[in-house]
């Protein structure tokens, strides 16, 4: 979005534009579920509904561009996804796994559904599978937010160098596990 | 060595240079583009920057309405501390303006002379110690009755004759069409001014009141 643009659709949105709200939820919103999605998908969409009214409440007093707005949301979806988990484990809840209701097929189709988004969330899945949980939150912050090291720094409360580190294990520890088989290099041994 | 890319064994085939990890990260680098080992990392990282698919924004006008409403609501709630604060600040400086008006109004008056005899006495000591002089209460008796007081001469120590309220307001340059002339140009922004507190304070009748209807007539009479 251009600055100008995006600060016209932030006024919009700050004075209760539908239309103004519509442009950043669409902007926003995918980047935002598949970046809980890839930390937490239990409560992803919960988390991510809270994140919008947390920012609807206070939009008022946001000023700045459209990659401190991203900034701003990020780090909403992130405290809001402690705060969650903080609840949960007072709740005591037990997650199930989904293949308990593979025995329960749904009515419509979700297997259809879910093939429209199958590459961003076979992505999102590996790269929750593969990487700890911070190295997999700053590569999703630096990919899905697009935002450079100083910011996810800033959000994840730690220095850029320690980022930087961060997000060079994960890259790497992604290849190791992604890497095909090269038989090129492998095969030969003579 | 490797037969593909003639690297020594011992040399890591995973290595990444800080520039490559940034321009993956980035989505500046494809994944043609990229080092073979790390092309699957490329692609993966550019499946997670699809654009979004329907099924992701089916949520999207329920979701819209629900946060315009919180918007709206938040905006409507919003003014109201505003207001309160409004108010608090708006009581702040009516205090404020009562202590500076308690303060100011027995300067004024002291300055006048117009305090009764006794405060006048003390606000003239109190003043005089920090370099102000202002009219002592002695002269409010020599005006008011001035055959009790006349008899004994005013000595130096005391040199308050009652006249002097009166010649009180000629002192003083400001009041009324005396001034314009005598300040010249700047006599217009000068005498409202510079002299007004005092000027008009005696004008004003404040510098007549303790001498009493008589002598109010007598200086206005006397003045043009």
């Amino acid at each position: 979005m251009a600055p100008t643009e995006f600060g016209e659709v932030l006024a919009a949105a700050q004075e209760g534009a539908q239309w103004a709200v519509a442009v950043l939820w669409h902007d926003l919103h995918p980047r935002l579920l598949r970046f809980l999605r890839g930390l937490d998908p239990a409560a992803a969409e919960d988390v991510e509904a809270d994140t919008w009214l947390a920012a609807a409440r206070d939009i008022g007093k946001f000023s700045g561009e459209d990659q401190q707005f991203r900034a701003w949301m990020f780090t909403i979806a992130r405290n809001r996804l402690i705060d969650w988990r903080r609840r949960e484990l007072r709740r005591c809840s037990v997650t199930v796994p989904p293949d308990m209701f593979v025995d329960h097929p749904a009515e419509d189709d979700p297997a259809g559904t879910a093939l429209d988004v199958l590459r961003a969330d076979a992505a999102v899945a590996q790269v929750r599978a593969l990487l700890p949980r911070d190295q997999a939150e700053v590569i999703l912050l630096r990919v899905l937010g697009g935002l450079d090291v100083a910011e996810v720094a800033e959000i994840v409360g730690k220095r850029p160098g320690t980022v930087r580190v961060l997000q060079h294990r994960g890259l790497r520890r992604l290849a190791e596990h992604l890497a095909e088989p090269a038989p090129e290099r492998r095969g030969v041994t003579t | 060595m490797t037969a593909r890319d003639g690297f020594s064994p011992d040399m890591d085939p995973l290595a990444l240079d800080a520039r490559t990890a940034e321009r993956l990260v980035a989505g500046s680098l494809v994944a043609l583009d990229a080092p073979p080992e790390y092309r699957a990392v490329a692609q993966t990282l550019q499946d997670l920057r699809q654009p979004p698919e329907s099924a992701e924004l089916e949520s999207g006008p329920v979701a819209v309405e629900r946060i315009t409403a919180a918007i709206v609501v938040a905006r409507r709630d919003r003014p109201e501390p505003r207001h309160r604060r409004s108010r608090a600040r708006v009581g702040k400086l009516a205090a404020l303006a009562a202590a500076a008006m308690a303060l100011a109004l027995p300067s004024g008056l002291a300055v006048a002379g117009a305090l009764p005899e006794s405060a006048q006495g003390v606000a003239s000591s109190v003043l005089g110690k920090v370099g102000i002089s202002i009219p002592t209460g002695d002269k409010e008796p020599a005006v008011s009755v001035p055959s009790t007081t006349a008899g004994p001469p005013p000595t130096a120590a005391s040199p308050q004759p009652q006249p002097q309220p009166a010649a009180n307001g000629a002192d003083t340059p400001a009041p009324g069409p005396e001034a314009p002339p005598a300040n010249g140009p700047a006599g217009s922004h000068g005498g409202s001014g510079g002299g007004a507190p005092l000027s008009t304070a005696n004008a004003g009748g404040v510098g007549h009141e303790p001498d009493g209807p008589p002598g109010q007539t007598n200086t206005h009479s006397h003045r043009p």
